[in-house]
């Protein structure tokens, strides 16, 4: 027993591992189609963009703070890149799309870092302020149309797989390009964490900030970063998601804000500060993934889908816990 | 010789307590200038201030070198060669020993390093063997032990071989190598290196054995100050408190009483083997062996914080559960942990509640609800016996001085009045007087017929408070001596004697 808990603690990522096989096996014997190729493809794209806006609460996470304002970050800089783009008649690469939302995304980061570091209030309750400016900002001055027309390249990408499989019954699974984005983004947070001194810094102050301050670290610029970095890639997780729905729809993913902390606190992340990484986040994501687009497809009704969720951010939560309670009582770590 | 560090007239005040009136001091260039008094005096304020993170209300910190300044800049002080080993340590809990101690982490700009990990690792390394342990630099911090974590901190302050390094109490979790190992290395950077100290400590006779000169603080003005050779231990504590502390014995141990507790081939695995003896009504035990004799160990065992795998503990003739914290509570244990710090605490609760959260259950009506005058008149009343020292005891926990805090922890389990009281290391971290304090205590609570049990690694402690003591090495009970007739230089005999021998 304290075996397994030890092996669970030291590894975040093999609760999920285990939760998401336990998912697997009771999908698959209720419903044996679930395993089909294009079900999976399914799963995968429904995690896109959670994913990505996990990873920007992520790095938040780990600072020590919290962020609830990044959906409506995503939607603002998605509808504001849009119209900017569909105004001058855009028809260029889609990079320029990606930049822009970034570039807005980041600005309003910078916002929420600099009202967080100038007010020294609690990050959720600034974040939760910004949320209901950002989504009041953009409902009343820029609109509340859902746009049908795209720019001109985004149509390309909303239609690009990496992925094409033949079904036999004649169709074809695919899997959407923003998973690419998705993998490739995890891999450039991952590296920011893992090797450079800001990376460091982030899980420094996350840990213990009165020391981060007593050794010197510029807390203050880390925290800017951190909320500007968070944004931005909220942004891209906008532009992501009108190319997937092939609109840009001012009421998309606002809503989403507790499925993207599921998915951070399952993967070993603690609102706490400090801890957490990429590779659980993702794991996380996935679990959330099947669990928000599977548990229809296997026969369980939808209201049943919010307990889940439920559930396994509770286990995120607790495990920490579990993790004190071992450390505790253990004696190889008393004298 | 020339002053590497000049402090002059700093006065610094939170709300209504003068921490610190028109301090100066100055440390020579090579030299070891050591820092005393009572707890809440202000040595660790003042360290704070020179080390830049804490401003000064007025008066100046100057570094020979470099131009005087007073308010926050923790990064500035860090550039002008002031390493720090703050009382709390100050680490990060969530990186590895080596990122801890990494130089990258310290040093206030952010260069990229790709090959950081690995010369962070063999830093690490180096700065602990120096220190004469094997923390590998791999661990994460929040596994290891108090005494380990003390360590990693004072191994960070060190690798860099600033010019000077600040120390605030660094040897309070050490045990008796460690310390000794710690101050021949203190000298050595003196004598080698030239560095300079500034030494924080309440044992006072590490102070006389290192200091090249000393200050005495008394409620944050200067009491005396001079060289070394000017002071002996009395000295030192006159001036620290202002009145003289005796060194008392204890009273003779109770005889006929009935045994209390009764503890039978007790072990815990891979710590404590076979271990038993009894306890009478008002008797107090101490149980004194070197670093993993077992000595921690068994005191959780007792408490049901630690699970046994064999043999049974008795209070009053009845058993207890294994590994049941709530059993041993409802029989009238209370266990004070070593690392009050950070396990005895809630440290943004005021100090009231802090010492009344342990009694809030024999306070409450039948319904649950708490009695709050009741509750908080217990909870003044140790308080004030232990003399805690504090503007209001509305205020948080974290802004009493750290020997005080402790002393909150000890009054929150006292208030219990419990029939078996375990302390583990009750007066790290306390000064003399308190000290003292302390120590009339646990003899007065033994005469009103608690049964005390003391872990301790103060030998002269030991032979203070106790009637007997118990020497364990190996997790095997080697000796149970009577301290009536026994000297601190027989005990320390007695505990490394069998540590050499396993
Ligand atoms: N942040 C704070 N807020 C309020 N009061 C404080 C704060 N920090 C320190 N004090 C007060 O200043 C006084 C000096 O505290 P300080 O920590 O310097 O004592 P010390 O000499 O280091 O004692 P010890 O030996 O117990 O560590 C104490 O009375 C303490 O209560
Ligand atoms: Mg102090």
């Amino acid at each position: 027993m304290k075996r397994t808990l030890a092996f669970i603690q030291d590894a975040p990522s093999s609760f999920v591992l285990v939760s998401i096989g336990a998912l697997y096996v009771a999908f698959i014997a209720r419903n044996p189609a679930f395993i089909k190729l294009p079900h999976q493809f399914a799963i995968l794209r429904s995690g896109i963009v959670i994913g990505i806006m996990a990873l920007g609460l992520l790095l938040v996470l780990i600072s020590g703070g919290i962020d609830v304002s990044f959906t409506a970050v995503a939607v603002l800089s998605m509808y504001s890149t849009v119209q900017i783009l569909n105004g001058v008649n855009y028809g260029g690469p889609i990079v320029v799309a990606f930049l822009i939302a970034a570039a807005i995304g980041g600005l309003l980061g910078l916002l929420n870092g600099a009202l967080i570091s100038l007010l020294r209030l609690p990050t959720l309750i600034v974040t939760l302020g910004t949320l209901t400016m950002f989504r009041g900002f953009m409902l009343f001055f820029i609109g509340t149309d859902r746009i049908r027309e795209l720019p001109a390249q985004m149509k390309p990408f909303a239609r690009s797989t990496i992925l094409s499989v033949a079904t036999p019954n004649g169709g074809k699974a695919s899997l959407h390009v923003g998973f690419l984005l998705l993998v490739g983004l995890a891999l450039a947070v991952a590296a920011v964490l893992r090797w450079t001194p800001f990376g460091r810094a982030i899980y420094a102050i996350g840990g213990n900030r009165q020391a981060a301050e007593r050794a010197g670290l510029p807390i203050r610029r880390v925290e800017l970063g951190v909320y500007v970095l968070a944004g931005a890639i909220a942004g891209v997780a906008g532009v992501v998601d009108a190319a997937l729905i092939r609109a840009a729809d001012p009421f998309t993913i606002v809503g989403t804000e507790l499925d993207v902390l599921a998915a951070v606190v399952i993967g070993g992340a603690a609102i706490t500060g400090g801890r957490g990484g990429v590779l659980g986040t993702f794991l996380g994501v996935i679990l959330i993934a099947l669990v928000d687009s599977s548990l229809v497809l296997a026969g369980i009704p939808t209201e049943w889908q919010r307990l889940f969720v439920g559930l396994f951010i509770l286990a995120g939560v607790m495990l920490p816990a579990l993790r004190t309670w071992n450390t505790r009582t253990d004696p190889r770590t008393i004298e | 010789m020339s002053a590497v560090l000049t402090v002059t007239e700093v006065s610094r005040s939170f709300g209504g307590v003068q921490a610190l009136q028109a301090v100066s001091l100055a440390v020579d260039q090579g030299a070891v200038h050591c820092l005393v008094g009572e707890n809440g005096s202000g040595k660790s304020t003042l360290t704070k201030i020179i080390a830049g993170v804490l401003s000064a209300d007025a008066g100046t910190v100057a570094m020979a070198g470099h131009e005087p300044r007073s308010g926050v800049n923790p990064a500035l002080a860090i550039r002008e060669g002031i390493s720090t080993i703050y009382q709390d340590l100050a680490l990060f809990p969530n990186l590895t020993v080596a990122e801890n101690i990494a130089p990258g982490e310290r040093s206030a700009s952010l260069k990229p390093h790709w090959q950081w990990r690995s010369s962070a690792k063999s830093a690490a390394a180096d700065a602990l063997e120096e220190l004469g342990s094997a923390i590998s630099p791999t661990t994460v911090v929040e596994r290891l032990p108090t005494a380990e974590r003390q360590l990693v901190a004072i191994a960070r302050a060190m690798t860099h071989r600033p010019r000077m390094i600040l120390m605030d109490e660094p040897t309070a979790a050490l045990t008796h190598q460690e310390i000794d190992r710690l101050l021949a290395l203190v000298g050595r950077l003196r004598d080698e290196h030239s560095m300079s100290f500034m030494f924080i400590s309440h044992k006072l006779n590490e102070v006389l054995e290192l200091a090249d000169s000393v200050t005495v603080l008394r409620n944050g003005v200067v009491a005396s100050e001079g060289p070394a050779a000017d002071y002996t231990i009395e000295r030192l504590s006159n001036d620290m408190t202002g009145r003289k502390i005796s060194s008392a014995r204890p009273t003779k141990a109770p005889s006929g009483r009935e045994p209390r507790l009764t503890v039978t081939g007790l072990c815990v695995k891979g710590a404590v083997g076979d271990v038993s003896f009894e306890a009478a009504e008002g008797e107090v035990i101490g149980i004194g062996g070197l670093l993993g004799s077992g000595r921690t160990e068994l005191a959780l065992c007792l408490c049901g914080l630690l699970k046994s795998s064999a043999g049974s503990v008795e209070i009053d003739g009845v058993a207890l559960r294994p590994g049941h914290f709530q059993d041993a509570i409802e029989c009238g244990i209370a266990y004070v942990p070593e690392d009050r710090l950070t396990e005895g605490l809630f440290l943004d609760r005021s100090i009231r509640d802090n010492a009344a959260a342990a009694v809030a259950s024999a306070h409450s009506s039948r319904l649950g609800v708490l009695d709050r005058s009741a509750l908080h008149a217990t909870a003044e009343k140790w308080l004030g016996q232990l003399r805690v020292k504090s503007a209001d005891s509305n205020d948080a926990v974290n802004t009493l001085s750290g020997g005080n805090q402790q002393r909150v922890v000890l009054s929150k389990w006292l208030a219990n009045r419990p029939r078996l009281l375990i302390l583990n290391g009750p007066t790290v971290g306390v000064d003399v007087g308190s000290r003292h304090d302390i120590h009339e205590t646990i003899r007065r609570l033994a005469k009103d017929g608690t049964t005390v049990i003391v872990a301790s690694d103060d030998l002269p402690e030991l032979l203070a408070v106790t009637h007997r003591v118990l020497v364990l090495s190996s997790g095997r009970l080697r000796h149970d001596l009577h301290t009536s007739d026994l000297t601190v230089q027989a005990l320390w005999e007695a505990i490394s004697a069998d540590g050499a021998r396993s």
